[in-house]
């Protein structure tokens, strides 16, 4: 009978702690979760196999690791501007290489025609080349001035022409 | 084994790997607690402790001692259930449903739920708090925590920590009541 009064009154008193402060409930405090048979004996073998792939990073490993996304980027800034300058670099070496490969084929040119010819000869051509060429332009001035006093002439026969007509 | 004694054993010769499945051994049961009271489901505290204790495994060789290997390990798992939920709240603002109520269907769907309605009703209760406040509830209210240590862990001080529990510990309570 004590024990009964006991009880009920057990009772009133945790429904009371319960409407103060649910919270105060000592059930609420345990997490109510379960996990799967043998979860946390498996998960040490499951650890060590993810690990086993892997080798642990060195002092700088962990560093290079939070970099990574940065690194990425800077390498690849470096190879696109590494590749321009490539190229930048090849085409005018090419460009180089193609008027230095012209330049020693006229050389090659020249000095077996010196070896043949002798050096004056081939410089007198050289020089005969360049006087042609000045003659050429000059020629050309001593035609269009011909063709200039000829119009002229022309024109003041006709002028002349006509100032007899005007008289007549 | 002593946290001391398992970071002898880390840096003795062919002792790195044992110590490490010490550090399993001894910590992985309360960081797994930790993060199911912060995600929920079994499957995301089994992913989300998994990637804390490797990320410890790779950072073990840069950690000083400093601070205890428990509140280190804590710390990560932390971040790592941080980044996780700000992740979800993320993909949810794309989806029609909202993150709270996410984590309600998720509660009431998982199968390793062992509570009754009262524990359901305080875990839906809890999810509803701000991410850095649900953390400090659960390892007050839950692993029962000193709030020095969860200071340590979220690197703030004892007394914002438990002004901020005490916050959380009112709202949950009064929303409990009303539920009642």
């Amino acid at each position: 009978m004590v024990f009964e009064r006991d009880r009920e009154m057990n009772e009133k008193e945790n429904n009371k702690t319960f409407f103060n402060d649910p919270l105060e409930e000592s059930k609420l405090h345990q997490i109510p979760f379960t996990v799967p048979e043998n979860y946390f004996e498996e998960l040490e073998e499951n650890l060590n196999a993810r690990l086993s792939g892997q080798k642990q990073d060195g002092k700088w490993g962990a560093l290079i690791r939070t970099m990574k996304a940065s690194l990425a980027l800077a390498a690849s800034f470096l190879i696109i501007f590494g590749l321009g300058w490539g190229v930048m670099h090849l085409t005018k070496s090419v460009q180089k290489g193609s008027t230095l490969a012209a330049t020693t084929a006229e050389d090659a040119v020249i000095d077996s025609l010196i070896q043949e010819y002798g050096s004056i000869e081939i410089a007198k051509f050289y020089e005969t080349d360049e006087e042609i060429d000045e003659r050429e332009l000059y020629l050309e001035d001593e035609y269009l001035d011909a063709i200039g006093e000829y119009v002229e002439s022309i024109s003041t026969n006709y002028n002349g022409v006509l100032a007899e007509d005007f008289k007549q | 084994m002593t946290d001391k004694e398992i970071l002898q054993l880390y840096h003795s010769e062919q002792g790195a790997q044992q110590a490490f499945n010490m550090i399993v051994r001894q910590y992985s049961s309360r960081l797994y607690w930790h993060l199911r009271e912060m995600v929920l489901t079994h499957d995301d505290a089994n992913d989300l402790l998994q990637d804390t204790l490797i990320k410890a495994w790779n950072a073990l060789p840069n950690f000083r001692g400093e601070s205890g290997l428990y509140t280190w390990l804590y710390r990560i798992a932390t971040n790592e259930a941080f980044t996780f939920l700000k992740k979800e709240r993320i993909n949810s603002k794309f989806s029609l449903t909202s993150f709270e109520s996410k984590l309600k269907k998720r509660l009431s769907e998982d199968l390793y739920f062992s509570g009754d309605t009262m524990q359901m009703m305080l875990q839906r209760e809890v999810a509803k708090l701000p991410d850095r406040q649900r953390a400090i509830f659960s390892m007050r209210y839950f692993q029962n925590m000193s709030y020095a240590d969860i200071g340590e862990i979220l690197g703030s001080n004892g007394d914002a920590i438990k002004a901020s529990y005490s916050i959380a510990y009112k709202k949950i309570s009064s929303n409990l009541k009303k539920l009642i």
